[in-house]
């Protein structure tokens, strides 16, 4: 597969470079990542399924959407629980949200329980990225 | 403090590591590491 060939939920899919091999290389339960460029790429070392591999799509192209503004940021409360398991993931509450937004989108149940606001929220995302 | 513009894995992962320090997820600092490593890369060249 050559660079940009490739998009899921308007998003591009392109290789990894090679910073981004060794990591994935050192990482094979890490299924992908939004690149800085805004490109998702997915771990050439992991074992998921097509199915798992559509989700990890799923959830880093929501990110680019949500990190590029091409859909409101979301502004929503974590519950406890969600602070606590998020606590250590990332020092921005802006993060934190964001990467619920996308588990919840995907299907991810690390996302743990969603508040009505988290759902209405998700709601907005998928009807942007056409998620059925 | 600023990420090191170099293209060994030792920048890397010390280019990770304070993107880590910083507050960053794991992910989001691999990312920005391995742009900084690609920049170096490309310059080289």
């Amino acid at each position: 597969m050559s660079d940009f060939d490739k998009a899921v939920y308007g998003v591009g899919l392109r290789d990894v470079y090679p910073g981004e091999d060794t990591y994935f290389k050192e990482n094979p339960h890490v299924g992908g990542m939004a690149a800085e460029d805004d490109r998702i790429i997915l771990n050439p070392y992991s074992k998921l399924s097509e199915k798992e591999k559509q989700a990890v799509m799923m959830n880093e192209a929501a990110r680019v959407h949500m990190r590029r503004g091409m859909i409101e940021a979301p502004r929503y409360d974590l519950s406890p629980e969600q602070s606590k398991a998020f606590a250590n993931y990332s020092k921005s509450l802006e993060d934190q949200r964001q990467t619920i937004a996308a588990r919840l989108l995907s299907g991810d149940p690390s996302a743990l329980q969603a508040t009505p606001d988290q759902l209405e929220y998700v709601g907005k995302l998928r009807q942007f990225m056409g998620v059925k | 403090m600023p990420l090191v513009k170099s293209k060994s894995p030792a920048a890397f992962r010390k280019n990770i590591k304070a993107e880590v320090a910083a507050g960053k997820p794991v992910k989001q600092a691999v990312a920005i590491a391995s742009a900084v490593k690609r920049g170096a890369m490309m310059k080289k060249k």
